[in-house]
């Protein structure tokens, strides 16, 4: 009997909560357009975009991470840190770039293995492990800035964070370029592959030969590397290192992935829905500010779609049980 | 003893999904006797303690306590009948004291819900006393060891007044000086009046011990005896199933080249000095009674246990297992007996499961071909006959039998040169049965040695080529399967028979002390 071929995505619910999600965000966007007229002008939706760009690659590595199993909770620390490092090392000098970079890389790196190492060989968990991680990040990035920031972004690096190719800001190709990188990886190699079955069952995976330690290991260092570049991006946007942003990652991505629909405990999802999430937050958020809404309200607000997604996706993971 | 007997257990049946567990078994236990459970795996004897503890609800029967017809729903409600099991996997709360323990749920009380310490420290120490144990009621349970903390457990069944005590397995663990110990403390409470039932993979301890012995079969009573009316031969004979040996599963007989070869084998309080050879082609069943260390074997030739001792060679070559990735390179695939927990991922799709194990050998540049993969996966599921609506299916909407298939076909992806079963068909229906029979022997017909640990005899009768006895961690015995004398297996497996393969000591019946 021909069989209709639904593309696997959808069959086994990687996209999540995705087409949702993209629904509620192009909806806000309609609504916000007809409070603030030029809302919906080409410019301002890569605008828009563009805010999203941080949280959108800071969530890369939280979806692998969730994926696995685990969390990433040093993500908002490491984009600090490579803010506050790179800006000092660029001193606005484009032939600093490459030092710049390669040094960011490395402390990302060490940072994502020895959360690695702490998870599978010293059997932490990983909420308090990255957790701890974080807080000696964020401590290390205070310790280097003797407490003020500063240092200057390189041309190249705010072309980066500001600049754009016709009406596109670059920022925001980036983000497109790693997002289908991501796609790519989950869906097509043998490394994602291998993520989803460490994350459904870590004792099978190691009884088909899977080395678990060493995937979940590139897991965390991946999830470092995606929040150094987001690091990176805004050191181009802001042009200075600074310690007055950032830490909130470790939540919002967290947030941002379990809204998306991969689940807690793993194997499930992937990174369409945390992309879904993360347009509906930057949209609602664009909303809120329209309408002069204050912080405080907005954070009580975030909470409640948080929970809402939560409630909705546990109903979800119940009746599938 | 008196006319009627403190506990009758009559008629009881109890029908599980596809087989009936107990037909219609009577049961008695006086006051003042040990009375010995025995009967080989499968025959009915965790079920029957399961009803008289109130884990399960038997389908028909009735169980009287001093001639009164009671419903034992729940084991608080045996506890408050005087009927107490102790498990073998122990049931404390290490983190609290011995007395917390004793006590737990019935501590001795004030009034105002005050807790009676003092009380409660002084009648702990009366039941450790009676069970001779010489600890601290105030020591953490945690600091104890196993036969002291079973030593705890029974303390706490005899201060919940305990008439009868059922004990399961409780010598499994212990070491001969503990098991004496323990042997005559249930002589000892029995003489103190209380009724015990005593159930042992080691008939050597249940001849010493009890005053009666019931024999279970097919969840059928064959007989009740009194100790000194009955033997050890007899006992296995009445165990030894009578049912017909299926038709043998046959293909191209062995060739007789050794493939895999065990030598020496030891992992300290598994197996011991375990040495076997698989030959191409060959299927070789292994049997042992639960927990004499067979279901290790398996596991330490596939890198997921590491022995101490001994030598694993394929075809000649010597391996170094440290982990199941080196035994998979090698060419060894391993089925394991709990396929949820440890065979699929039950979230992701068949496709992404059979895949698994051999991702490496269908990649270009890190990406999983997916066009191979798919006439692969294509193939297997026709090979094996898996039925499913889609490869994209989860794994976990499957039936029992085509969750196997999908294991085995994970394996099948490879050629493995050896396959290593751990009860390849439980909780399977009959019709998959024969079909895994079918691809197993297909497997070894291409050249593969299988290997097969089973608690199902039958199954290891029509399908093996040859069998292998485990008692107690080591090799005791070896046969052909057919024509295997079951009565001969049984003997061995109940260690019986002080006539070990490997030239090792077994502890047999010899020191067994029928007293």
């Amino acid at each position: 009997m021909p069989q209709k071929v639904v593309p696997t995505s959808i069959r086994s619910g990687r996209a999540g909560n995705a087409p949702f999600l993209v629904t509620i965000a192009v909806l806000l966007m309609f609504v916000a357009g007809s409070l603030a007229p030029g809302f919906l002008e080409p410019a301002s939706v890569l605008n828009t975009l563009r805010q999203a760009v941080p949280l959108g690659i800071i969530s890369i590595g939280q979806t692998v991470a969730i994926l696995t199993g685990g969390v990433d909770l040093s993500v908002g620390a490491v984009a600090i840190l490579s803010n506050v490092l790179a800006a000092n090392i660029m001193n606005g000098e484009d032939s600093n770039n490459l030092k710049a970079f390669l040094v960011c890389l490395v402390v990302a790196l060490i940072v994502g293995v020895v959360n690695g190492l702490g998870v599978t060989r010293v059997g932490i968990n990983p909420f308090v492990m990255t957790l701890a991680m974080g807080i000696i990040v964020h401590g290390a990035a205070l310790v280097y800035s003797k407490g003020a920031a500063g240092g200057a972004a390189s041309p190249l690096t705010k072309f980066l964070g500001t600049g754009r190719i016709g009406i596109v800001p670059v920022a925001v190709v980036l983000w497109v370029v790693l997002a289908v990188t991501t796609l790519v990886l989950l869906e097509r190699t043998v490394i994602g592959r291998r993520i989803y079955a460490v994350g459904s069952n870590v004792q099978t995976a190691r009884m088909s030969g899977v080395n678990t330690a060493c995937v979940i290991t590139g897991v965390y260092a991946m999830s470092s590397v995606a929040a150094m570049t987001a690091g990176l991006v805004v050191t181009g946007y802001m042009g200075v290192g600074t310690l007055e942003w950032g830490i909130d990652y470790r939540l919002t991505s967290m947030a941002a992935v379990v809204m998306g629909g991969t689940a807690f405990e793993g194997g499930r999802g992937g990174y369409l829905g945390t992309l879904g999430s993360v347009l509906a937050i930057t949209v609602l958020n664009s909303l809120l500010t329209i309408l002069r809404i204050s912080e405080p309200v907005r954070q009580v607000f975030y909470g409640l779609v948080v929970l809402f997604f939560l409630m909705s996706s546990l109903r979800g993971s119940k009746e599938s049980a | 003893m008196a006319d009627v007997p403190f506990l009758l257990m009559k008629g009881i049946q109890k029908r599980f999904p596809g087989v009936l567990a107990l037909d219609s078994v009577d049961f008695v236990c006086e006051q003042g006797e040990v009375h010995g459970l025995i009967g080989e795996n499968g025959a009915g004897k965790s079920t029957l303690i399961k009803v008289l503890g109130g884990v399960l609800q038997p389908d028909a029967g009735e169980i009287l306590v001093q001639g009164a017809p009671v419903k034992v729903t729940s084991p608080s409600r045996a506890a408050s009948l005087g009927i107490s099991v102790i498990h073998q996997e122990l049931n404390l709360i290490e983190d609290l004291t011995v007395a917390q323990n004793i006590f737990l749920g019935h501590e001795p009380r004030r009034g105002m819900g005050v807790l009676d310490l003092q009380a409660m420290g002084a009648s702990a120490r009366d039941y450790l006393r009676v069970v001779g144990l010489d600890v601290d009621p105030q020591a953490k349970v945690r600091a104890l060891s196993l036969e002291q903390k079973q030593l705890v457990e029974i303390a706490k069944a005899l201060s919940f007044d305990a008439r009868i005590l059922v004990m399961d397995e409780p010598t499994a663990a212990l070491n001969a000086e503990e098991v004496k110990h323990l042997l005559k403390l249930i002589r000892d409470l029995a003489d103190r009046g209380c009724g015990v039932v005593f159930i042992s993979h080691r008939l050597e301890e249940v001849f010493a011990v009890s005053h009666r012995i019931t024999v279970l079969r097919d969840g059928k009573v064959v007989a009740t005896r009194a100790r000194d009316a009955i033997d050890p031969e007899t006992a296995v004979r009445m165990m030894t199933g009578k049912g017909q040996v299926g038709a043998r599963v046959t293909g191209i007989a062995p060739s007789g080249r050794p493939l895999l070869e065990v030598r020496g084998l030891t992992l300290p309080g598994a197996f011991y000095d375990v040495s076997f050879t698989i030959n191409e082609g060959e299927i070789v069943g292994m049997v042992g009674l639960e927990g004499q260390g067979q279901r290790e074997i398996p596991r330490a030739v596939f890198g997921d246990l590491r022995p101490t001792h001994g030598e694993v060679y394929l075809r000649g070559t010597r391996l170094h297992l440290t982990s199941p990735r080196d035994a998979i390179r090698a060419g060894i695939a391993f089925v394991p007996e709990e396929r949820k927990a440890e065979g699929l991922c039950l979230s992701l799709d068949v496709r992404q499961n059979i895949a698994l194990a051999t991702l490496d050998s269908r990649q270009m540049a890190g990406f999983v071909r997916l066009s191979r993969e798919a006439s692969l996966i294509r193939s297997l599921v026709e090979r094996l006959r898996i039925q499913l609506a889609s490869p994209f299916q989860e794994v976990r909407n499957l039936s029992g039998g085509n969750q196997q298939k999908v294991v085995m076909a994970k394996w099948l992806c490879s050629r493995p040169a050896v396959l290593l079963f751990s009860e390849p068909t439980r909780g399977i229906d009959v019709g998959a049965k024969e079909e895994i029979y079918r691809l197993i022997r297909r497997q070894a017909d291409e050249g593969s040695g299988v290997l097969i640990v089973s608690s199902d005899l039958m199954e290891v009768l029509r399908l093996c080529d040859r069998i292998l006895v485990v008692h107690d961690g080591r090799i005791v015995k070896e046969m052909p399967a057919e024509g295997a004398d079951r009565e001969a297996i049984m003997t061995a497996q109940w260690g019986l028979e002080a006539a070990p393969t490997q030239g090792s000591s077994t502890p047999g019946l010899c020191h067994g002390g029928i007293t």
